[in-house]
This record gives structure tokens, C-alpha cells and sequence, in this order.
């Protein structure tokens, strides 16, 4: 059983599997499509050292999550 | 018929709206360039069709920001639509996909950007797809041409979508793309090119930030240098040696004086035409934007279409979002700030990528008051930086540091005063591409043509008017109204009013006037800090009026009084 915790945790160049997204359903729903939604894989390109927005690749593409909606996706780490 | 082009932001809609249209429309690489529609016509067959670029839209059952709402409404009055999909993000484009045919218009789908799928190993098996969507699929390369034809025919007879079992929930919808996507999609693993490393070290705090500056410093150094040698080597002689001797021979045959000479060449100055002070129709109307304005203008926008191309903006908008936080704003706030420096007008417009009343409030203030514009720029440049005049480079960085360190202090108070939150940033990242030089060339000329066509008629009104108003008295009235401001809070003589005033109708024909009153370098610094902060110019004002409304119209002008007067009065006492 592994931990789930938000992405703010994680470390540039870890690969974290998404398990829950909260939030207003609204913005539940534009995450949802830029493919950050529960079950998608999603590689943390950089984490920054403060409050900054995360960076992350999905599918492809890279997006850019600011720190508040960042700390609100809960994900797992995958082993490589 | 219409046409609506419509898809995510940053698929290259504007860049198939001009291969079908040949109407030419700015195109960079990052999301939300387009923030209002653009209109074209085109021929399918032999019936004639309007094609309308939309915004950028990601889902059409919750649009985010009012350009995602123009959206919406425009789905309505479309009889066909091309749903412009990046080829390289099929699964989460098909949600928006899957709406539209939802609506039962007649979709055709471009998977734009077909070439980069390919680069990158994606295979997508069209007609499998076509058969799952139950719409024509074609694969397009926008930018080369590639597939627009094949596109065209397919719409000409387009059938309505056939209702591939419609789905009632979200996560349903979710699942069907899931089950499309692996059955026409194959990926092959590639490893990073060069442009994506440099793309992950651009974002990256550790090597994001040396490399902003760098980029910075660069932009800074090579606008000057390009607008420099634009101005000394080709505007310069060209008025001097080719276009004086023809203002000469004008003022010679008018006699050197009366009414038409005032208007046509000005006052002569020490007998001599001068083409920065007469304030001429034919001299200072014509020198001002085109010698001095225009070679800064070419240069900043040639490097900011550069930077536009590759890519780099969003990853500017990254490295900077804590900044900007700290002002209200969120990262991507950037970009209204940044065109801004080349116009207020198309940066107070790209506000609309902001999703809040509050922050478009915030940004559309700071660019009105302390984003200088081209022109602004360049009239800074040529009266603080000019050793002439006993100035130099050193007192430009204080008109610019007096500007950053009031846009700073205005966002603050407004972040503080204003009730509501700061909206996180959410931005897609767009990989680098190597720039585009027809496109960059294109927007160029774009830009450039733009400043011409609504700038120098303003200009030369301008000068006309002013030569009116001159005649009828009227700035001495204003000199003696504003004169205790004038000289005892700023220090400055009371006609320098007369400037700040004219500046309203454009920027840059305040310089002519300010030149000719012989004003000591702090005096120059205090004004070109005024005339950059108070009032914006008119072709600002009505923007800002128009995407505000008249209550937060309110609110940026006080900003803007109570700011400018305080920066004057401060520069003056520090001095």
C-alpha cells in the first residue's frame, strides 16, 4: 500500500500516478482536460523549490499547475 | 455558409484560417493568441463561405475565460465546423471533439501538426478513427499547406455526424475516448531531442532563471542595437540627405512663413528646418513616428516574434508566476505586460486571456500606466538617452526603474484593496519549435503595418490640431490652469503641460514639443515619467473603456492620477 500525496511533494523526475483530483468541478473539469484526471500517468518535469507553479508532462504535452491547484492533486509514485 | 474554426488553443486554427482564407492573422506558438474572432471568406465548390477563427477553447460545457465564451455563442450561427485537433494530444483533444458532434452540425476534423505526430512516433490510423467518431478526419501540416485541399473537398460535402452512441455522464465520455484512443493510436518510444532538452532546462528553476536572463538581456541589448542602426543608418540619411533638401525647397516657395508654411513645415529653428522641433505637417509629423518610433517598433516586434515562435513565452510566464503573484496576477499575466511594451492597445486586449474581472482589472492598470509603449520607448530613449540633451543611458534605467517600481507598488495596493483571489496558473506549455520564418515575418509585418495605418494619421491630425490650438491661445490657458502643479509639486515649467496634454491624442508627438522647450535633463526625466504614466493615449483609453466598463474605468483612472503625479513629485524631490 502505498501513500498518495499531493503533487507539490513529489521531485523533479519522478513519475507519479493520479488518484484523486479535488476541487470545484469547474476546474475538476479543465484538468480533466489537459489529461490530469484519476489513473493517468504524469512525469513531474521540475518541482519548484517554493511555492511555484509544478511542471508536468502527460501524454505529450506539459502543462504548468500553479501551487494551490498543484497541492490539490493527489497522486502515487510508480516505480520505474 | 460559415465556417467555424474551432479547437483547443494553440493547434494552429489561425494558421488554417489563413491557408483557407489567404486573409493574413497574427499566429505564434503559445495558447490564447487569438482573443477575438477574425472573419474570411473562402470558396467551397463553387459556393461562396465565410470562415471565422475562434479562440481557443478547451470544453465548451464550461468555458473559463470570455474568449472561450465568444466560443459557445459563434457554435451556434456555424453551418459547418473544422474542429482543428493537435495531432501530437489526440486523447484529450477528443473531448472537445466529441461535444461539438454532439451538436449535430456537419464536422469536419483537421488533425493539424500531423508532421510533429509523426516526429515524435505517434501513428494515428485516420480511417479507423473517422469510422469511431463517425466523422471525415483529415490529417493536416497547416503551416506548409499540406492537407488543406483534401480538407476543403471533404467539407464541401460533409454530412451531419452519425450519432455514435451518445453518452449521458463525463466519465463516460472519458472512457469512450480512452477506448478510441488505443484502438487508432500507436506511440514509439523516442528519446529527447535537443529542442525538448532545452525546453525541460528553460523551466527548470535551477537553469530557467540564468537563462531568463540571459534572454532578457539579449532582447534589451539586441532592440537597441537593431533599432539604433535602423535609425542612424537608414532613417537618418534618408531624411536628412534625400528628404530635406524637398522640406527646403517646400519652405522656400511658401516663403518661409504665413499660415500654410506653420502648418506644412512649422517654425524654422536658427533659420534651419527642424525636423524634431518645427512641428510640421511635412517635418516633424512624418520624422518623429517614421524615424524615430518606427526603427525602435521594427525592432522590438521582430525580436518578440522570435521569441513568440520558438516557444518561450509560456516558460517566461512559468519562471516569473511567484512575481506575479505577488501583484495579483497569476504567470501568464506576462503576456498583456510584454505586448504592452509594443503597444498598450493589443495588450490591454490580451487581458481577455485572464479568467477574473479582478485580474483583468489589474492588468489592464498596470499596462495603461506603467508599460511604456514603442513609442513612449522610443521618445524616452531619443530625449533622456541622448547626450545632447546631457543625458544618457543612465538616466533612461531611472525612467524605467521609476516605471517597474511603481508597476510593482500599483499591484500591490490593488491586490491588497480589491476583494477576491489571485486565479492559479494553468498553462499548457508549448514544445519549442525552431521559428517559423515566414511567420515571423508575416506577424511582423502585420505589427508594423498596423502602427503605420492607425498611428501616423493620428500624428499628423495631431500636429494640425496642435498648430490650432496654438494659434487660438488655447495651451496658454491650460499652462496657467496647471501651472502651480506644473511648477511647484513636478518642477517643470508650466507649457510642459502643453505636452502631457497632446500626448493624449498620441504619444509620440509630445517629444516634438517637449524638445523645443529647453528643459534641463531632470526636467526631461520628470516629464517623460509623467507623459509615460498620465493618461493613457486615446486609442488606449477607448480599449481600456470598452473592456473594463465604466466602473473599474474609474478606478484605473484614479490609479493612474494619484501614481503619476506621486512618481513626478518624488523624481523631482530626489533628483
Amino acid at each position: 500500500m502505498r501513500t498518495e500525496i499531493s503533487l507539490t511533494e513529489f521531485e523533479s523526475g519522478q513519475t507519479v500516478r493520479i488518484v484523486e483530483v479535488s476541487g470545484g468541478c469547474k476546474m475538476r473539469g479543465r484538468l480533466m482536460m489537459m489529461g490530469i484526471r484519476e489513473g493517468n500517468q504524469v512525469t513531474i518535469v521540475n518541482q519548484p523549490s517554493r511555492h511555484g507553479p509544478v511542471v508536468i508532462s502527460v501524454a505529450g504535452s506539459q502543462f504548468a499547475l500553479g501551487n494551490g491547484l498543484a497541492s490539490r492533486v493527489l497522486a502515487q509514485l510508480v516505480n520505474e | 455558409m460559415n465556417i467555424l474554426l474551432v479547437g483547443h488553443p494553440n493547434v494552429g486554427k489561425s494558421v488554417v484560417f489563413s491557408q483557407l482564407t489567404g486573409v493574413r492573422v497574427l499566429a505564434s506558438n503559445y495558447p490564447g493568441s487569438t482573443v477575438a474572432f477574425t472573419e474570411g471568406c473562402t470558396r467551397l465548390g463553387d459556393l461562396p463561405a465565410r470562415v471565422i477563427d475562434a479562440p481557443g477553447t478547451y470544453s465548451l460545457s464550461s468555458p473559463s475565460s470570455p474568449a472561450e465564451e465568444v466560443v459557445v455563442r459563434m457554435l451556434e450561427d456555424a453551418d459547418l465546423v473544422v474542429n482543428v485537433v493537435d495531432a501530437t494530444a489526440l486523447e484529450r483533444s477528443l473531448h472537445l471533439t466529441l461535444e461539438i458532434l454532439d451538436l449535430g452540425k456537419p464536422t469536419v476534423v483537421a488533425l493539424n501538426m500531423w508532421d510533429e505526430a509523426h516526429h515524435k512516433g505517434i501513428t494515428i490510423d485516420v480511417g479507423e478513427l473517422e469510422r469511431e467518431i463517425g466523422a471525415p478526419v483529415v490529417p493536416t501540416v497547416a503551416i506548409a499547406g499540406e492537407g488543406l485541399k483534401t480538407l476543403k473537398e471533404r467539407l464541401q460535402n460533409a454530412p451531419p455526424p452519425s450519432a455514435t452512441g451518445r453518452v449521458t455522464t463525463e466519465a463516460e465520455r472519458w472512457a469512450t475516448i480512452g477506448r478510441i484512443t488505443s484502438r487508432v493510436q500507436t506511440l514509439e518510444h523516442r528519446h529527447h531531442t535537443f529542442l525538448e532538452w532545452l525546453g525541460d532546462c528553460s523551466v527548470r528553476t535551477s537553469t530557467g532563471l540564468p537563462i531568463a536572463i540571459l534572454v532578457l538581456a539579449a532582447s534589451f541589448l539586441g532592440i537597441r542595437l537593431v533599432g539604433e542602426v535602423a535609425e542612424g543608418y537608414l532613417a537618418a540619411p534618408v531624411f536628412e540627405q534625400l528628404y530635406r533638401p524637398v522640406t527646403e525647397r517646400i519652405s522656400n516657395a511658401l516663403g518661409q512663413a504665413g499660415l500654410v508654411h506653420q502648418v506644412l513645415i512649422g517654425k524654422l529653428i536658427h533659420g534651419r528646418i527642424d525636423f524634431l522641433q518645427s512641428f510640421g505637417l511635412l517635418t516633424t509629423g512624418l520624422y518623429v513616428p517614421l524615424a524615430i518610433v518606427l526603427p525602435f517598433v521594427l525592432a522590438f516586434y521582430f525580436w518578440l516574434g522570435i521569441l513568440e515562435d520558438l516557444g518561450y513565452l509560456p516558460r517566461l510566464a512559468v519562471l516569473l508566476d511567484r512575481v506575479m503573484h505577488r501583484v495579483g496576477l497569476h504567470g501568464w499575466a506576462v503576456i498583456p505586460n510584454l505586448l504592452g511594451l509594443g503597444c498598450n492597445v493589443p495588450g490591454i486586449l490580451s487581458t481577455r486571456v485572464l479568467e477574473d474581472r479582478r485580474a483583468r482589472l489589474i492588468a489592464s492598470t498596470l499596462v495603461s500606466v506603467a508599460v511604456p509603449c514603442g513609442s513612449l520607448q522610443a521618445m524616452i530613449w531619443a530625449l533622456v538617452g541622448s547626450p545632447e540633451r546631457g543625458g544618457g543611458v543612465r538616466y533612461v534605467l531611472v525612467v524605467y526603474g521609476t516605471l517597474l517600481g511603481f508597476w510593482f507598488l500599483i499591484g500591490r495596493v490593488l491586490t491588497m484593496i480589491l476583494p477576491g483571489t489571485t486565479p492559479d496558473l494553468l498553462l499548457e506549455i508549448p514544445p519549442y519549435r525552431r521559428p517559423h520564418w515566414p511567420t515571423v515575418f508575416r506577424n511582423l509585418g502585420l505589427r508594423v503595418e498596423g502602427f503605420l495605418k492607425e498611428g501616423i494619421p493620428v500624428v499628423l491630425l495631431g500636429v494640425l490640431l496642435v498648430n490650432l490650438l496654438y494659434w487660438l491661445g488655447f495651451f496658454d490657458t491650460l499652462a496657467r490652469i496647471a501651472a502651480p502643479l506644473m511648477t511647484q509639486a513636478l518642477g517643470l515649467p508650466a507649457e510642459t503641460f502643453a505636452a502631457v496634454a497632446v500626448g493624449f491624442l498620441r504619444k509620440e508627438m509630445a517629444m516634438g514639443l517637449l524638445a523645443t522647450m529647453d528643459l534641463t535633463i531632470k526636467q526631461l526625466v520628470v516629464a517623460s515619467t509623467l507623459l509615460s504614466m498620465f493618461f493613457p493615449c486615446v486609442a488606449t483609453f477607448v480599449v481600456l473603456a470598452r473592456e473594463l466598463g465604466w466602473r473599474h474605468l474609474g478606478i484605473s483612472i484614479l490609479v493612474m492620477l494619484v501614481a503619476s503625479l506621486a512618481a513626478g513629485s518624488i523624481l523631482n524631490l530626489l533628483m
